[in-house]
Formats: structure tokens, C-alpha cells, sequence
């Protein structure tokens, strides 16, 4: 179980690095190209694809390291029982959330899988490729969460300093 | 529709207060609607990953990049010794170079939290090496990161540009101005303060010792002048802005300054999506409930009774100010600003009031909510780095906020404070 987990957490980690890389040489492509005056057609469509490929890793890697805002004043402040039972609701219901993108996203992307994209050669299912894989994540994450909760693990308030803005 | 959105919104306000991730609580009152709403369920995943397709968004997780990697720590000494120099011979010289730190990292970084656990480390250890009580080094701390998103770039303004179809580019300009008043009023402050203490001052270092930090400095500080300039001149979009300065960011950490190597690039990057993950998962699901507010023609119903309760556009702004100073007081920036710009925006709109300068307003008064009790996430961060209570910290803020608030009231009032360069720049 442990070493799975820090399969996967190494391989969201790499792909992070690769896709964030790759976004910012694809925003820099468009400019110099521009400035060449040769622009390319395909940059900011690269860009933007790879903007919904790091929003959905930072989904989750932000949900593994429980950066995820939200207000957890009353749950650390009910008696223990009540907190518990809070934060298993509270887990069931990001469940829900994520069961609902996966299983709907199969659907986009069956629609859209033959639509080819404006500027790339790619099928525009590609806005939809990675949600079912970051729903699946997050699923695994509440079950985890929900059993620590269970356990009798009170539920962590994230770090200030992670706090966006 | 409506009616159907206004049993949702309660519910899913109960979510929220109980705890449930704000951006899942969104996306299950999207979810929620459709269900009820007879729409296709898939209509929420669409709406939730389309709005991350989005030029001006990609702006986001490149203006945290650079702030992560500005951050490292041989960028913000050389800015705050060059600050230091400047000013530190007037009287509370560490106040004053405090504040001038943070105007210039405002210029190369987008969040007040960044700038309170970056520069803002550095600021309050040397003004407690030189005897000044941890109280006063963490306020002024923390007011001056303020002006860290309201002088471009900006993360919040990002957000808000995308959210609620503004011009990102306008909105930086205009924060220009309203930034080095909040940072010309703090230093106001300062002054009085200095005189009614005594407070320590350094001799003048002289203008060869000047020139030598700034030479220091000298290549951080083309950072703003990239960054500005290509968006003053029309050569860049903000998006474009901000991966040009990342990169040039990463080609002065990795090989001028080498403040950090290759080897901590990854954890950089890693910590740079984490955020970008908890700041586009609100805006992703906002996205989709915003999608089921306007097809409930809630904003089409608030809009008008807001106009009719407020009367004039002075009266609504007063109004907006206090809504948003009592919500930035007890909830986190991001989430306030995704949830009201649905709701206030379409009366400012009615009223004819600038989109531009109902932004700065908007976003100014969520920054003065970062640094004000209960819910600070600034005065968190600064307590921490002072080693003193939050209670301690809430109260030593008081005073500093009245500066802010003053900018705040100018900007209110009198348009052409925000509006003036962006109508200059853009020809609007």
C-alpha cells in the first residue's frame, strides 16, 4: 500500500513538472515567435490544453497535501464524536462531487473524441482526458481521509503559508 | 429556475460553514441544480473543465511560479538591503525600508502571503535585531504585503479579470497608482509614529555605498521594468508578461544570483501546482455554479433590488465597501471574491460605475481582509515569523489599517485615481 502510494505520488509529482515546464515554453514560443514574426498558430492552444492538465494535478496534489480551502472552525471545535461523524459526511460528499466527474466525463469525452481541435492536430477530448484519473484521486484520497478520521485523527487545518493569495 | 437556486444556495451554504471543501461545496451546488434542474448532469465536468481553457487564466500558475522562485532567498536580501539603503537614515529607517521592500516585491510577485513569508522574514528579524519591539516589525509587515497584489502583477486581479470579464491588463495598471498611495500613507504613518517614539535611524551610508547595493540588486530589480514595460508598451499581454519574467526569473536564480539549482527546481514547481491546484479548483467550479446562477437569472434579480436599496452609485459603493471589509474579516480572499463578483458586479454595472475601478475597490478591500481579525491569513503567516500570538498580532494591526482604509475611501470616491492610467495606456 505504501509503496503504491508513493508510486503514484512520485509519478503526479513528475507530471507536474513536466506539464507546468511545458506550459511555460509553450506561452515563451508564442512570444518569441511573434516577435520573429513568424507565429505559430499552435502555442496558446498547447497552453491552454496543458493549463486544464495542471489544474486537474493540482487538484490533486493540493487534496493529498490537504491544501483545499475550507472552514473548518466548527468541525475542530465539536466534541470528538460529533467531529468525527462531521468530517465522514464531510468526506462522503467530496465522493459524491468526484463520482459525478467520473463518471460523467467518460460521456464528454466520447463526444467530443472525434472533434478535432482549431490549431493541433488532437481530439478536443483532450480537455476531458485527465478528469476521470484526478476524480479517481480525489475518491482514494477521501476514503483515506475518512478512515483516518475514523481512527481518531483530527481534521488538519492547512498550513497558512499555503494559502494562494 | 430561481426559485430552484434559491433552496440550493442555503443548503450549500450550510456545507460551507460545516466544513466541506469549498470548491467541492461549489461543484455540488452545480451538480445539485442540473439534477433538479432536468439539465444533462454532464453539463457540470463540461463547464468545470472548459474554464480552465482560458488564455488570460494561464497568467495564474506562471505569476506563482515567479513569485515561488523570486522568493528564494538571495533575490529578496538584495531587495531589502537596496530598500535599506535608500531609507533606512530617516527616522524608524527599517519602517520605511520595511514598506519600500514590499513595493518593489510587489512588483515581482502577485500575493500578500508571499510577500509577508518572503521578504516579510527578512523585514521582521533585522527590524528586531536593531531593537524594535516584535509587535510593530510583524504590523508593519503585514500592512505593506498588502500592496503586494494591488501593484502589478497580481494574482487576485488575475482571478477577478477572468471571473468577471475584465481587463487583466487594465486592472494592473490601475492598481499603480492606489499601491504607492497605500505604501506613501503607510510611510506617513511611519513618520508619526517615528517622532512620537524616537525611533533608531542609520547614518546616511553615503552615495557610494547606495550605488553599490544597488548594484547588488541590480538585475532583480529589472524584473518590474520587464514586466511593466512590456505591458506599458503593448509588446506583451499580461499572460505573455508573466512567462517572459518567470523565465527570466528562473535564468537569475539558476545562473546569475544562484539562489537556488536545477535540483530544487522540481519541489518549486510541485508547491507552484499545488497552488495553482487550490486557487483553479474554485475557479473551475465557481465557473460552473456561475453557469447556474445565470441560467436562474439570479444576478438579473439581485442586480436591480440592490439599485433600488442603495439609490445612487456612492451609496452602493459605500455599501459594497462595508459588505466586503465585514466578509474579508472572516472569510479567506480567493473564496469571498469568486462568491460576490456573481452578485455585486451586475448593480456597479447598472449604476455605470468603471468595471476597472469597481475591481481595484473589490480587490483592495479583500487584500485589507487578509490582515484583519479573525480570519487573516497574513496576520497568521507574520505572527508565526514574529513568534507572537494572534491576538497580540490582531492588536498591534489597528493602527496600521488606517492608512488602508484611507486609500481605500480615495479610491472610492475620486475614479481617476484608478482609472486615469489604463484609460492613458489603453486609450480606452
Amino acid at each position: 500500500m505504501s509503496s503504491f502510494l508513493s508510486i503514484a505520488d512520485r509519478l503526479v509529482r513528475w507530471s507536474a513538472v513536466v506539464l507546468l515546464l511545458t506550459l511555460l515554453a509553450s506561452v515563451l514560443v508564442g512570444v518569441i515567435s511573434r516577435q520573429l514574426n513568424r507565429p505559430v498558430a499552435w502555442s496558446d492552444e498547447l497552453a491552454q490544453y496543458l493549463l486544464v492538465w495542471t489544474a486537474f494535478v493540482g487538484w490533486v496534489i493540493a487534496s493529498r497535501r490537504r491544501a483545499h480551502i475550507r472552514i473548518t472552525v466548527l468541525a475542530t471545535k465539536l466534541p470528538a464524536p460529533l467531529g468525527i461523524a462531521l468530517e465522514l459526511l464531510t468526506q462522503g460528499l467530496v465522493v459524491i462531487f468526484a463520482l459525478v466527474l467520473l463518471r460523467y466525463s467518460f460521456g464528454l469525452i466520447d463526444r467530443t473524441w472525434d472533434v478535432e481541435s482549431i490549431a493541433l492536430p488532437i481530439t478536443t477530448a483532450a480537455l476531458y482526458i485527465v478528469m476521470p484519473l484526478a476524480a479517481l484521486a480525489l475518491i482514494l484520497q477521501a476514503i483515506g481521509d475518512a478512515a483516518l478520521a475514523l481512527a481518531g485523527r483530527r481534521v488538519a487545518t492547512p498550513e497558512p503559508g499555503a494559502q494562494p493569495l | 429556475m430561481s426559485t430552484l437556486m434559491l433552496q440550493i444556495l442555503p443548503v450549500w451554504l450550510a456545507a460551507l460553514l460545516l466544513g466541506v471543501p469549498l470548491f467541492v461545496s461549489m461543484g455540488l451546488a452545480a451538480i445539485a441544480f442540473a439534477y433538479f434542474g432536468g439539465f444533462p448532469l454532464g453539463i457540470v465536468p463540461q463547464k468545470i473543465a472548459q474554464s480552465a481553457f482560458s488564455f488570460p487564466l494561464l497568467a495564474a500558475p506562471l505569476f506563482i511560479l515567479m513569485g515561488n522562485i523570486m522568493n528564494s532567498a538571495g533575490i529578496t536580501d538584495r531587495i531589502f538591503s537596496f530598500a535599506t539603503a535608500c531609507v533606512g537614515f530617516l527616522r524608524g529607517g527599517l519602517c520605511h525600508a520595511n514598506i519600500l521592500a514590499s513595493v518593489i516585491f510587489a512588483g515581482m510577485s502577485g500575493s500578500a502571503v508571499a510577500d509577508a513569508g518572503g521578504v516579510g522574514t527578512l523585514e521582521i528579524k533585522a527590524m528586531r535585531d536593531e531593537g524594535y519591539d516584535p509587535e510593530t516589525a510583524a504590523a508593519i509587515t503585514a500592512a505593506s504585503a498588502t500592496i503586494g497584489p494591488i501593484i502589478p502583477p497580481s494574482l487576485p486581479m488575475v482571478i477577478y479579470g477572468v471571473s468577471a470579464d475584465v481587463s487583466i491588463g487594465g486592472l494592473f495598471l490601475a492598481g499603480v497608482i492606489p499601491g504607492l498611495l497605500m505604501a506613501g500613507a503607510l510611510m506617513a504613518l511611519v513618520v508619526y509614529v517615528a517622532k512620537k517614539r524616537g525611533l533608531p535611524r542609520h547614518p546616511f551610508p553615503g552615495f557610494a555605498q547606495l550605488w553599490v547595493a544597488y548594484k547588488e540588486a541590480h538585475w532583480a530589480l529589472m524584473t518590474p521594468i520587464i514586466l511593466f514595460g512590456g505591458m506599458m508598451a503593448g509588446i506583451f499581454t499580461p499572460t505573455e508578461a508573466a512567462a517572459v519574467a518567470t523565465a527570466y526569473a528562473l535564468v537569475l536564480g539558476l545562473f546569475v544570483y544562484h539562489s537556488f539549482s536545477l535540483d530544487d527546481l522540481p519541489e518549486l514547481v510541485v508547491q507552484t501546482v499545488e497552488t495553482t491546484g487550490v486557487v483553479l479548483a474554485l475557479v473551475m467550479t465557481a465557473a460552473a455554479l456561475g453557469w447556474c446562477l445565470s441560467i436562474s437569472r439570479i444576478p438579473q434579480l439581485v442586480g436591480p433590488w440592490l439599485v433600488d436599496l442603495s439609490g445612487s452609485p456612492l451609496i452602493y459603493l459605500l455599501i459594497v465597501n462595508l459588505l466586503l471589509l465585514f466578509v474579508g474579516c472572516f472569510m479567506e480572499a480567493l473564496a469571498a471574491m469568486l462568491i460576490l463578483i456573481p452578485i455585486l458586479t451586475p448593480a456597479a454595472a447598472q449604476f455605470g460605475i468603471d468595471p476597472i475601478q469597481f475591481g481595484l475597490i473589490f480587490v483592495l478591500n479583500l487584500m485589507i481582509g487578509t490582515i484583519t481579525p479573525p480570519v487573516g491569513v497574513v496576520l497568521f503567516v507574520t505572527s508565526k515569523i514574529a513568534n507572537i500570538s494572534f491576538e497580540a498580532m490582531s492588536r498591534a494591526i489597528i493602527p496600521w489599517l488606517l492608512p488602508l482604509l484611507a486609500v481605500l475611501i480615495a479610491i472610492t470616491l475620486w475614479p481617476p485615481l484608478t482609472t486615469w492610467l489604463p484609460n492613458l495606456v489603453l486609450g480606452r
